[in-house]
């Protein structure tokens, strides 16, 4: 493809117009970094319970109050049978609520933010002697700060710096002396000349000794009280110290030790020697605060674009606060945001990367319960749903019961396990399990339906890939779903959905080899073979060449069989078909008169569900393994069939009856466990591409190369074997029998090849691959058409796809 | 190529990706950085303080009506017999009530509060909230039985009342129910808060301890320290807990440590901190309480007495001298001042007729002990060396008693390395290294056990080194005060056993260079200044030599040959 048509593209010209309408945003409205830049906001509860008295039950409590450091906002109260009045104290901002014999409880709950500060104090900075008194108030002793006492007089004596005058040298040396005292957690009030006695105390009593020394030395100082918000549950309030020094007030924390500085985790409450809680005595009060830490976009935040009188300030779209209008949840919104992206992340890890998962797009529904259980408890409780779904798998296996009524029971085995589980965990964790009542359970049970069959095939390397490539998913959604950063940008500057438009249509395009290719056609890739990979196959060849009605017939192999023998084409012989229950009835009397044949369903794939009877004794019948199989099982199986177990297409099924293929005696006597088959691949009539598939005892008798076949490459000129391979790994002898393969010629290959051209007249697929086998009797028979061939044949062949075309260039290849 | 074609766009959706990850890694660090203030002038007054209205008014009631019905009451006439009183509002009448029961609180009279109470029905009682005045009235008055059934009523009425609670569990210490006083206040702990909580753990704690719960009751007093954390008498408690359990020694010192940091002026406090430390052989420490104590309390026979046996067992015999003779003098009971006279014949050693101490006390015991290990003992003049054996047979005695059980135990270390010593003298054949090392094995024998109690360790090892250095043992006694000062920096003893030691080697640079190391604090006590005068006097010219170690009733008991 030329530049000029790269750049002409549907999604480069939706990148185009993302650009331009992102430009005339940003010219319109100046772009605030605040408005997109996440920040810690911290989620405060608070909760008080307590027994009603006799008479009116009062509560008084200081509530953040916002200030030039703090922000408070989303704050709601729940306090039923009381009433409540707020007003603001120099102390700070209290609310008081008064109730009747009703009231049993108070929560209050408010979003905070708040920044850091640090202090420069100046070195050269004096103490000022000459206060008026208005400062009196923090400069005179009070009942649990003393002052000029003689222990405080005499401690400062013993620790007072060279300079007495210094501000900061005898703030550090207060600092020094308070923060060096034992921490005990006191829970009561310690006054501050307890703290020097004991020479150890807990905040309230450090800080109040730092204030008594402070004062001592002409520096105005009082408490403060609040909250360090520390993420969990916890009772404890804080105190610590501000000191007035030239027009500010500056905090120190001895206890945490903080000089002048006072951390962003700090929840400031109240100014001076008071109590967080006043009430009515004799009420059993309690309470408690329960503090989350949340990395947010300011775009999710309820009172983001309106000043104190509502007016709008920030006159840009923001498409979350368009949501939450609407009452949908901030953490909902957040989702619901990045779900186109997450689907950018899916397609991504399909096409591009080559990860399989369990469902397409399951990975993301897992991410979004995950965003609000976490991915850790997320994870884990997708495993365990997984686990149960899994064992009641097991458990209802030998019930033999019919899909849809299957499937029905499990999820309704998950959902009582899962009730019980949650239960059980949460009573002794502190993880929010109730939340994973989120998890998509229903197609949860649909996960642990093709985990069963791939457990069942024991094909492990697959359900470990598949898996992988399932938690890998969930984890980048995940990363997606949770980005604060993405919430801000996607939210405030919506014209960017565009490009994420751009970057699916391009991916829709891309056909390009995905990076699991890259490592399944190492061997082809590094040689700079034209390997063709799924997605170049899918939408250049199979997209191109054949129409989605095509591939249904292509898919219905009776069909198939029918336009192949009106074609002239061999097939073999349909003895008998089922596709209702009531016609088994009549299974006895049509198996009557059999002694070997082979049931398959329709529309099954790679060998799954097909049944061999190798012979009959007396009412037993004969297995290809040679175990026994009784009329009873063999209607179990007609019965799974018609129930749609082996479908690709998931719907009922129609199973019919082959006869027993003997095949010739060449490919017998070098692949004697199962059917050989050769597939002959095509494309817009051209032959690109043969190669024979013999099963082995590893295989299961199947010709399956994903289970262990051996894969071996014809020469389309002279139908000789050229190579071999078995997993990846080439050999020249049957691993079962040692017969030697290399060179062996096919017989009936002109026959093959002109079968195969006229399969290609037959059935108008662009791009297919036939099966066929060689009878006894009858030679080659075409066994199906599968309209969308594999790509193993290109590491059979040793020789990429797309080199082939090139080669065939319009020409049938013919002997 | 198309390999790379897959590599540009893996390459540009990992590097996105890995953009936003990396970015919103690194803005959710950039929260902890911090806003930089600049001081600058705010306008904010921050001067006056807001009273906050209490949320319940008080129902005025008018004074006039008050006196008119306190007098008719006074007459004689009931207040539900006044009909001036029962027209009023409920509530006006709860609050005349609670008024007058408050005055009368105040004032201390309990029988009137109890017949005012009385004479009101238990219902308007409880809705007026004297019901607990009434009971407090009741117990104040030593009506125990009566208050504790009005603590229960109220109760009932408000299981949350905290006062209430805690003073019916005081009420059931009070007359030794403590069971059920533990029960009651386990409940009042829970619905207490502050400093309530505080005195609920306390008289918890008393309860448990009462029933010989001390674990309990140190839990208890330990949590009730948190809640009233200057209250100097439940640290007391809690110490004597501590030792009550044998909880080790440090932590429990810290506690005394605290209780009289708070109660510097009781004398309780000191006296019972220095009998701890002389309990745990903490000579020195004993003496410094036991002196603040005797400076708070004046003339106190029984701190006398641990003054005296602390100065003795810390050699400081001067001192010992004199308490002895001032128990000799004012005693009270004869077999004390016998003792004190035996004392001094030990100090002086002297040989006295006196009449042998009575063998009830474990106190006169030890004595006898130390007495019978003296040569030529005063008990028994047919032994010219002294009874040793019956002076060990006497400590043995003492190792069931708490109080003397350690001092036993420290006489027999040292009795026993003495005895290896002797006893094996025959086998030191091969040179005096050699006759040392093997005297140092059986004196780190003999004194290896008492390491291992919960006991002042400086001491033991200031003796075990004392011990040594008398025995010639000097390099030894060196290198193993070396350890222990590593051990024990901060132990007086032991610094003060250096400096003597190192003038007793006569390096003198040595000692005074290491008393200059050593902090002011130290340097200001007692037993270093006396290490110091002593250094002093021995780098004088022509003053007398002094022996390195005082003279400790150790030597005095085991006539050690180095002395």
């Amino acid at each position: 493809m030329s530049t000029k048509t790269h750049f002409l593209r549907t999604e480069a010209w939706l990148a185009y117009i993302a650009i331009v309408l992102l430009l005339l945003h940003v010219r319109l409205v100046p772009f605030e970094p605040d408005a997109v830049k996440p920040r810690n906001i911290f989620q405060f509860d608070l909760m008080m319970t307590f027994d009603a008295a006799p008479a009116d039950t009062a509560v008084s409590v200081y509530l953040p109050q916002p200030s030039e450091r703090q922000d408070v906002f989303a704050e709601t109260v729940q306090a039923n049978h009381m009433e409540q009045s707020v007003y603001t104290a120099d102390s700070g901002r209290i609310s008081r609520w008064i109730g009747g014999r009703d009231a049993d409880s108070i929560s209050y709950s408010a979003m905070i933010s708040s920044v850091g500060y640090r202090y420069e104090i100046p070195a050269e900075l004096r103490i000022n002697p000459d206060l008026d008194s208005s400062w009196q108030p923090y400069l005179r002793a009070s009942e649990a700060i003393a002052v000029q006492h003689p222990e405080i007089q005499s401690l400062w004596q013993s620790i007072s710096p060279t300079d007495d005058q210094s501000v900061l040298q005898v703030l550090q040396v207060i600092y020094n002396y308070t923060s060096g005292l034992e921490t005990l957690p006191f829970k009561g009030l310690t006054d501050s000349l307890t703290a020097l006695r004991l020479g150890a105390a807990s905040c309230n009593g450090k800080s109040r000794l730092f204030v008594s020394l402070a004062r001592l030395n002409g520096i105005p100082a009082r408490l403060v009280g609040g909250i360090v918000l520390n993420e969990g549950r916890k009772k404890t309030s804080h105190q610590w110290v501000e000191v007035y020094i030239e027009n500010q007030w500056v905090a120190f924390d001895p206890t945490n030790r903080y000089f002048a500085q006072l951390p962003s985790h700090y929840l400031e409450l109240y100014r001076g020697d008071h109590s967080l809680f006043s009430h009515t005595a004799n009420i059993g009060f309690d309470y408690s605060f329960n503090i989350q830490d949340q990395f947010i976009s300011p775009a999710l935040l309820p009172h983001v674009n309106e000043d104190d009188a509502g007016a709008t300030v920030n006159s840009s779209i923001n498409l979350a606060a368009l949501l939450t209008q609407i009452n949908m949840p901030a953490k909902t919104v957040s989702i619901f945001l990045m779900l186109p992206i997450c689907a950018l992340i899916i397609t991504v890890m399909r096409n591009l990367m080559g990860l399989k998962s369990f469902g397409i797009f399951m990975p993301m529904l897992i991410a979004s319960a995950c965003a609000f259980v976490g991915l850790g408890p997320g994870l884990l409780g997708f495993a365990l749903i997984v686990v149960i779904a899994f064992a009641a798998h097991v458990l209802l296996h030998p019930l033999r019961l019919l899909k849809i009524p299957r499937l029905a029971t499990i999820i309704s085995v998950i959902n009582l396990a899962t009730i019980a589980l949650l239960y059980t965990v949460d009573r002794f964790t502190d993880m929010q399990f109730g939340l994973m009542s989120l998890f998509p359970v229903i197609i949860i049970s649909f996960v642990a339906d093709k985990l069963h069959d791939l457990a069942e095939e024991r094909d492990w390397l697959e359900l470990a890939k598949t898996i992988a490539g399932t938690l890998i998913s969930i984890a980048a959604c995940y990363l997606c779903l949770t980005s604060a950063l993405l919430h801000g940008i996607f939210a405030v500057y919506p014209e960017t959905y565009l490009l994420v438009l751009a970057a699916q249509i391009y991916m829709g395009r891309w056909t390009g080899i995905r990076v699991a290719e890259l490592l399944r056609f190492r061997n082809l890739v590094n040689q700079q073979f034209g390997v063709m990979g799924i997605n170049a196959r899918n939408r250049d060849y199979v997209a191109r060449l054949n129409s989605s009605r095509e591939l249904r017939s292509a898919a219905d192999k009776l069909e198939s069989k029918t336009r192949l023998r009106s074609a002239g084409i061999p097939v073999p012989d349909t003895l008998a078909e089922f596709s209702e229950f009531a016609q088994l009835e009549q299974l006895n009397e049509v198996l009557s008169s059999l002694q070997e044949f082979v049931i398959k369903p329709n529309a099954g794939s790679q060998g799954n569900g097909i049944l061999i009877i190798k012979g009959r004794q007396g009412e037993q019948f004969i297995g290809s393994s040679g175990q026994s199989i009784s009329l009873l099982s063999i209607r179990r199986h007609l019965t799974e069939i018609i129930n749609g177990n082996y479908s690709q297409l998931g719907d009922s099924d129609t199973a019919f009856l082959e006869p027993l293929i003997h095949q010739h005696p060449l490919l017998q006597t070098i692949a004697p466990y199962g059917l050989c088959d050769i597939r002959i691949l095509v494309s817009e009539g051209r032959i690109l591409s043969a190669m024979l598939r013999l099963p082995t005892r590893d295989s299961g008798g199947k010709a399956n190369l994903h289970q262990g076949a051996i894969g071996a490459a014809v020469d389309l000129q002279t139908g000789e074997i050229s190579r071999c391979q078995r997993n990846g790994q080439p050999l020249a002898r049957h691993p079962d029998n040692q017969e030697p393969l290399i060179g062996v010629k096919l017989p009936y290959w002109q026959q093959i090849l002109d079968i195969s051209d006229k399969c290609s007249q037959a059935i108008p697929l662009g791009y297919m691959g036939i099966d066929i086998c060689l009878d006894k009797e009858r030679g080659p028979l075409v066994l199906e058409v599968n309209g969308r061939p594999g790509l193993e044949i290109q590491n059979v062949n040793h020789f990429g796809l797309y080199d082939r075309l090139t080669i065939s260039n319009g020409v049938t290849q013919s002997t | 190529m198309r390999v790379h074609s897959t590599w540009i766009p893996v390459s540009v959706f990992f590097g996105l990706f890995s953009a936003v990850g990396a970015t919103d890694y690194w803005l959710s660090q950039d929260q902890l950085r911090y806003k930089q203030v600049v001081v600058s002038p705010i306008d904010v007054p921050e001067n006056s303080s807001v009273v906050v209205r209490t949320p319940i008014d008080q129902q005025s009631v008018s004074q006039a009506l008050y006196t008119d019905i306190l007098q008719k009451e006074h007459a004689g006439v009931p207040l539900a017999d006044q009909s001036a009183f029962t027209q009023l509002p409920d509530i006006t009448q709860a609050a005349i009530l609670d008024k007058r029961i408050l005055e009368l609180m105040q004032n201390k009279e309990y029988n009137e509060v109890i017949r005012l109470c009385r004479s009101t029905h238990l219902q308007r009682r409880l809705s007026a909230g004297i019901q607990f005045d009434y009971a407090l009235a009741l117990s104040r008055s030593g009506q125990h039985k009566e208050a504790m059934q009005a603590y229960r009523v109220l109760l009932d009425h408000q299981p949350n009342h905290q006062a209430a609670a805690i003073n019916l569990g005081l009420q059931l210490l009070v007359s030794k129910q403590y069971a059920e006083a533990g029960e009651i206040l386990t409940g009042a702990v829970s619905i207490s808060s502050g400093v309530r909580k505080a005195k609920a753990l306390s008289a918890l704690a008393s309860a448990l301890k009462r029933q010989g719960d001390w674990a309990g009751a140190e839990k208890a007093y330990a949590r009730s320290i948190e809640y009233r954390p200057g209250h100097a008498n439940t640290w007391l408690k809690l110490a004597q807990a501590r030792q009550q359990l044998d909880m080790p020694y440090v932590h429990t010192e810290k506690t005394y440590e605290r209780a009289v940091a708070l109660a510097v002026d009781s004398a309780a406090a000191w006296s019972q901190l220095g009998r701890y430390r002389l309990l745990k052989l903490d000579f020195t420490g004993a003496i410094d309480a036991l002196n603040r104590a005797s400076a708070l309390s004046g003339r106190n026979e029984r701190l006398r007495k641990d003054l005296a046996w602390a100065n003795l067992e810390h050699g400081r015999v001067k001192a010992a001298h004199g308490h002895w003779s001032w128990l000799k003098r004012y005693a009270k009971s004869d077999n004390d001042r016998l003792l004190a006279e035996h004392m001094l014949g030990l100090i002086n050693q002297q040989q006295r007729s006196l009449a042998p101490l009575p063998q009830h006390r474990a106190e006169f015991r030890y004595a006898q002990a130390l007495l019978a290990g003296k040569p030529g003992g005063h008990n028994n003049s047919d032994h010219e060396n002294g009874d040793h054996e019956s002076s060990i047979k006497q400590l043995q005695t003492l190792l069931a008693s708490p109080e003397w059980e350690a001092r036993a135990r420290l006489q027999l270390a040292r009795g026993l390395a003495n005895h290896g010593i002797e006893t094996r003298s025959a086998e030191y054949s091969n040179g005096a290294k050699n006759q040392l090392f093997v005297a140092y094995e059986h004196t780190v024998t003999a004194f290896a056990p008492l390491l291992k109690e919960n006991l002042h360790l400086p001491e033991i090892h200031r003796q075990k080194i004392e011990f040594a250095s008398q025995h010639g043992m000097l390099d030894l006694a060196l290198m193993e005060l070396e350890e222990s000062l590593k051990q024990h920096p901060d132990s007086i003893i032991l610094a003060a056993q250096k400096i003597d030691l190192l003038s007793l080697r006569q390096q003198w640079d040595q000692a005074s260079q290491y008393l200059d190391t050593l902090p002011e604090t130290m340097r200001n006590h007692d037993d270093i200044a006396r290490a110091a005068h002593r250094l002093e006097n021995r780098f004088k010219p022509g003053k007398r030599h002094f022996s390195a170690i005082l003279p400790s009733v150790h030597s005095i008991l085991f006539n050690d040959a180095s002395i």
